[in-house]
């Protein structure tokens, strides 16, 4: 990760003097892969959202009474079913869905909570920065498993807490956790982007007429780094679905038990059906996970060659 | 998905205490529980968390013992011989008796704490245990048996075997034990006729059943013994590897916390339990995991001598359910589940621990079902070291569901079901009665099987207390677990599969012949022990048993496959007991 | 030079001790040891609780309990662990020294190939070589680490022995059951597999970096300058190009191995590896705090340190960092 961070903050040093938003979106539309991934993404969007109309079974249904267990994809189940009958298509269905709202609100709160602590530590500078920058760094190295196992574990101790973010297995927990971890990489590309923009004419501007540094932070410097913010988001919704999945394969992210499923408990599932040859428990979902954190990957990085002129290469 | 469900809980736990209030506000006229219809129940309180029922008592005592106690003698054999060659003797006897009675973390004192003393008799090879009262099940005691020379201190075993048990009267003896691997080699010192065959036997862990499966299937191990799930025949399946399954002591069941929460109202509990079709249930979650399977009727025990077979039978009554919820002053209320003057029952909060496939599917299939009935029921999970080792010893759960592994001897059933042995602030909370089940009646049954040498009136003892448990809906059973050993047929023979069923599972390896000739037998383990003290709560896991204290410890009698006791060759004749 | 060194150490030695602090906290409030304790010996009369919550300083006062535990682990007399009373220092330096085995050598393997990959692409910017090592790049990072252990555990092993009757790479652990002593040979074949799993990562975080951080220097000016000088394009990349890409890469990479050692839960899990990862998820299961806190102290020391190593790198590297 670290490598596009410091693209960013290296490379965006000068802004198109022309509508540098129009030209972005031209960039990006003419990333074909990116644009591919939007359409597939969208039609996962799309069939999630609508799960009830989409999904043939409900989430716990099986498909027919016993014997039920391991059918092959077939009219009754167009993906198989799995150990207890259930229809592997449909729990697709409601698993991403489960994984998606993880994804994309833990990546909003962590990119809210980046974007703050990047900002100041950024526009504040000295003592301060070196302290922030010292804790990012420290929370990017340290075993991620590990501070959520740890992490997990103390907040749940916390009962003070969990009328805010639920029990240890419901999803606003893990919304929560994964947001507490994803904060840092968002931190550093904004501070880079604000210690860049921080010396140029328009932020010194603004500073000779008196404005705030609340004013300054939230009316140009944020505004002006928005692209990198964009593209962290997108990363940080990989890492979040990509974070459930490790959290649930360890049994500690959403409970199957309480009748939840997500991407990472069906993946998991999966884990013990390479063996027995029943391929289709483990193929769709390992497919699913893959293309979407592909398409998302793409998005981001599309995203990132549009708003950053230097790396358009022009070939 | 569900975001209410925090405040619904709040909501249910306002209503709940308002219950208890109301309830301890008014007399009990109102009760309309037949006494007549349910078990003797002592009065109970009803609390539903978990400091309040930390405060419910149970007025149960003991039944004072009608003997003036009874004694064993044990003649050892006098060539039996630690590796060392130092013989066996009665100091170890009463080494180990003292460190499984005093050490703090013992995994348990069960019939060691109804010895008063155990002393050498005649000579340095005879014992004499001299028992309080008559203690029935006393073949399970002296195994495994200690050496008295490995012991720091008789009376706290704790910092031993930390990380290497070095005493051996068996077979075969520990050479390493390392995290990666435990390596036995012959004990040459052994003296019965059942040598050690092969120069070496090897034991590593294989964390994860698929890596398991995948090292048996390249070879790298050549017998496996892993927990049964749907699917494991397929995964396995492989020309050159050849498996068995048979039905041992395992056991699952459905267990309902009597003390205190929603299941402490004997009405509710009963209704509950009849509302739960078992018969489906099988079908949908066992049948797939073992096609020869029949669902357990007996209760907490595997059929056999004693049990009579049918006394589960016929438990899931949904209509007898409605009726009896009916007739006691319930009906359900707006949202569908039961509530008694209109004030709803507490959620049930049924746990398992998290990560087991086939306990979350039975969740995910009986939940809805169960809720559909009127029963609020939520999973509350948490991992398999906060649920076995905190929320079921500390009674943390209005449901559980687990394995038990019986020994042959029904003394477990004392420990697990009778008043005195739930934990309560008067016994320091250290009991084993984990479902909170009190019933005098059954209680002294228990406690009279146990001091009763008659094997028939003992068992009559136990069928009678089945059926008390079937009465007050204590547990539901659901599957004698099987017992599978995979191995590949080019690499190891003999009696691989002899002794699959037994407590003491693969013990029989000294037997096995290495056929691929490459000096080895290697067994993948599918947990592996932290630390190998026999005596302490280090034992409390299948795997570290089979893998370390069984291996070497001797023990006068063994478990059979058929789940009977045999003597060894460790004493001389059959024991004498004598009753005072 | 030294002055900042001297400064850096100066500062980690404190921030050592203030993280050491805020975990020691978090795993206090979230396992228990009191608790722990009580599980493994149920029958601890109360003087034999209160004794040890006072020998190891587990009173209401965190910062006491700190300062406690502070002493006794520097002056190295750890408390034994609670699920058996072992020793807790073999066992640790075991697993240190398996994890740094197979962590270092995944790293270098897989900046190694990374670094190549991140060339070429660089090299082949835009074309179609470019997108595939970009979409086999998002396809690695996207592969969770558990199905490609078991993808390659059934080809190396299961089917491997299958056709040839016997596995190129074992499924799992350090040795052949059975093997005792030291054999670098097999201690390489047993590696190999974990080592391609956590490799894969790193080669898809590599590449990706070495690309963008080589094309931003092939396209500064002075590249263009020495272009303009007639120098030739194979002495231009690996004179001035690669110099220069390699600065940040290397900085980030020293970060990176400071993180390796605690990062390779997943896979040791998986190959049953006995090493740091294993360690931590035992000792976690069980809720043994006298295991977990030196674990702790190693990860973060190790983190700090190499942080430290990245800052002096990249300060030797690049003149144009000023050291203050």
């Amino acid at each position: 990760m670290h490598g596009w961070i410091r693209g960013f903050v290296l490379s965006k040093t000068e802004i198109e003097m022309i509508s540098p938003r129009r030209m972005a979106l031209k960039r990006f539309v003419g990333h074909k892969a990116a644009v591919a991934s939007c359409i597939v993404l969208g039609l996962f969007i799309l069939a999630v959202s609508l799960s009830p109309l989409t999904a043939r079974y409900g989430v716990n249904q099986a498909v027919r009474k016993p014997p039920n267990s391991f059918l092959h994809p077939q009219k009754l189940a167009w993906m198989g079913t799995d150990d207890i009958g259930r229809d592997i298509y449909s729990r697709l269905i409601y698993g991403i869905r489960v994984s998606l709202l993880i994804g994309f609100f833990s990546a909003i709160i962590a990119v809210a909570i980046g974007c703050v602590v990047g900002a100041i530590a950024g526009f504040r500078g000295g003592q301060f920065d070196d302290i922030m920058m010292r804790v990012t760094d420290l929370f990017l190295a340290f075993p991620f498993l590990v501070a959520l196992l740890v992490v997990r574990n103390m907040l749940g101790a916390l009962s003070f807490l969990s009328p805010l973010i639920g029990d240890k297995g419901s999803i606003r927990f893990i919304i929560f956790l994964l947001a507490l971890f994803g904060w840092m990489t968002v931190a550093r590309i904004v501070r880079g982007q604000v210690l860049s923009l921080k010396e140029r004419e328009f932020i010194e501007s603004a500073r000779a007429v008196g404005a705030s540094r609340k004013y300054i932070i939230m009316r140009h410097l944020l505004p002006n780094s928005i692209g990198p913010i964009m593209v962290s988001l997108t990363f940080s919704v990989v890492a979040a679905i990509i974070g459930e999945a490790t959290l649930s394969f360890f049994g500690y992210g959403p409970q199957a038990g309480a009748g939840t499923t997500s991407l990472g408990l069906l993946v998991g599932q999966a884990k013990g059906a390479v063996q027995t040859g029943f391929w289709w428990i483990a193929v769709f979902p390992c497919v699913s996970l893959v293309i979407i954190s592909l398409c998302i990957n793409f998005i981001g990085d599309a995203l990132r060659d549009a708003t950053d002129p230097r790396l358009d290469m022009g070939h | 998905m569900r975001k209410t469900t925090r405040g619904v809980r709040y909501a249910v736990a306002l209503i709940a205490l308002s219950l208890v209030a109301a309830a301890c506000s008014s007399d009990s006229s109102s009760d309309t529980v037949p006494t007549d219809t349910v078990a003797p129940v002592p009065e109970v309180s009803y609390p539903t968390n978990l400091a309040d029922c930390a405060n419910v008592t149970y007025d149960y005592t003991t039944p004072a013992s009608t003997s003036a106690g009874m004694t064993v003698t044990y003649d050892i054999a006098p060539e039996a011989v630690w590796e060392d060659g130092t013989p066996i003797t009665a100091a170890d006897f009463s080494a180990t008796w003292s460190a499984s009675l005093n050490t703090p973390g013992s995994i348990t004192t069960t019939g060691y704490d109804q010895i008063t003393s155990v002393e050498a008799g005649t000579s340095d090879k005879q014992v004499v245990a001299t028992f309080k009262s008559v203690y029935a099940p006393y073949k399970t005691l002296f195994f495994p048996l200690v050496k008295a020379a490995a012991l720091s201190n008789t009376s706290d075993a704790s910092a031993d075997f930390a990380d290497f048990l070095g005493y051996s009267a068996r077979p075969y003896k520990m050479k390493s034990w390392s995290p990666s691997q435990v390596v036995y080699v012959p004990n040459d010192n052994y003296w019965g006729t059942d040598k050690a065959l092969t120069k070496k036997v090897v034991m590593v862990p294989k964390a994860d059943s698929d890596t398991e499966i995948a090292s048996i299937k390249a070879g790298e191990v050549d017998f496996i013994y892993p927990q049964y799930y749907g699917g494991i025949t397929e995964a396995v399946a492989q020309d050159d590897i050849t498996s068995k399954v048979t039905f041992g002591g395992d056991y699952e069941a459905f267990y309902f916390n009597q003390k205190c929460g929603p299941f402490a109202d004997p009405i509710f509990r009963a209704a509950f339990s009849m509302s739960i079709d078992r018969e489906a249930l099988f079908q949908q979650i066992y049948i797939p995991i073992s096609d020869q399977a029949s669902l357990l009727e007996c209760g907490p025990i595997v059929p056999g001598p004693y049990c009579a077979g049918d006394e589960f039978t016929g438990s899931f009554d949904a209509t007898g359910a409605e009726t009896l919820l009916t007739d006691n002053g319930w009906a359900k209320g707006s949202d569908g589940y039961w509530a008694k003057g209109g004030e709803a029952a507490p959620a049930v909060r049924w746990t398992i621990n998290t990560g087991n496939t086939r306990r979350e599917n039975t969740q995910a299939y009986l939940i809805p079902l169960l809720q559909a009935a009127g029963f609020n029921v939520a999973a509350d999970n948490c991992d398999a070291a906060c649920y076995f080792q905190q929320r079921l010893p500390a009674l943390d759960y209005d449901m559980a569901m687990y394995i038990s592994t019986a020994p042959p001897d029904p003394g477990y059933l004392t420990n697990a079901f009778v008043c005195d042995q739930i934990p309560t602030a008067a016994n320091g909370n250290i009991g084993q009665n984990s479902q909170g089940w009190c019933n005098a009646e059954a209680s002294d049954l228990l406690h009279a099987a146990d001091a009763e040498t008659d094997t028939t009136v003992r068992a009559d003892n136990i069928k009678q207390v089945l059926r008390l448990m079937a009465a007050d809906h204590v547990l539901l059973p659901l599957f004698q677990f099987p017992k599978s050993g995979f191995w590949r047929t080019d690499k190891v023979g003999g009696p691989v599969d002899g002794e699959l069923n037994n407590y003491t599972a693969f013990r029989n390896f000294d037997q096995w012949t290495d056929v691929d000739g490459d000096g080895q037998i290697v067994i993948g383990a599918e947990q592996w022990p932290a630390c190998l003290n026999p005596i302490t709560e280090c034992a409390n896991s299948s795997w570290m048993v089979w893998t370390s204290a069984f291996v070497v410890s001797p023990g006068v009698w063994a478990t059979t496959n058929d789940g009977g006791y045999a003597l060894t060759n460790l004493v001389t004749g059959e024991p004498v007991v004598t009753v005072l | 030079m030294l002055r900042f060194i001297v400064r850096r150490i100066a500062w980690a030695i404190p921030t050592l001790l203030l993280v050491t602090f805020l975990v020691y906290v978090a795993l206090r409030l979230g396992t228990n040891p009191v608790y722990s304790f009580l599980r493994a010996n149920p029958r601890a009369t109360p003087d034999k609780i209160a004794t040890y919550k006072e020998l190891n300083g587990l009173g209401n006062n965190y910062v006491v309990g700190y300062l406690n535990w502070l002493r006794h682990f520097v002056t190295f007399d750890w408390p034994r662990s609670i699920k058996g009373s072992r020793e807790v220092f073999p066992a640790l330096k075991d697993a240190l020294a398996n994890s740094l085995r197979l962590g270092l050598a995944a790293t270098f393997v897989g900046i190694v190939i990374g670094l190549a990959i991140g060339v070429f692409a660089a090299l082949h910017a835009g074309g179609r070589r470019d997108v595939a090592v970009n979409t086999g790049a998002f396809i690695g990072i996207s592969i969770p680490p558990y199905i490609s252990s078991i993808l390659l555990q059934l080809l190396f092993a299961v089917y491997w022995s299958r056709w040839f009757g016997h596995t190129l790479f074992p499924t799992s652990g350090v040795y052949p059951p059975g093997h005792e002593g030291f054999n670098a040979i097999l201690m390489l074949k047993h590696m190999a597999l974990p080592i391609v799993v956590v490799a894969i990562q790193i080669i898809a975080v590599y590449s990706r970096y070495m690309r963008s951080s080589l094309l931003d220097v092939l396209n500064s000016d002075y590249m263009r300058t020495a272009r303009s000088k007639g120098i030739s394009e194979r002495r231009i990349l690996i004179r001035h190009g690669m110099r220069n890409a390699l600065i940040p890469v290397v900085t980030v990479a020293a970060i990176e191995v400071g993180s390796i050692v605690g990062g390779l839960i997943i896979t040791e899990n998986i190959f049953d590896y006995p090493g740091m990862g294993r360690y931590f998820l035992t000792a976690f299961g069980d809720g043994d705090f006298p295991l977990m806190m030196p674990w702790m102290v190693i990860i973060v020391a190790s983190i700090l340190l190499f942080n430290l190593i990245a800052d002096v790198t990249y300060a030797w590297l690049d003149p144009r960092i000023r050291l203050e």
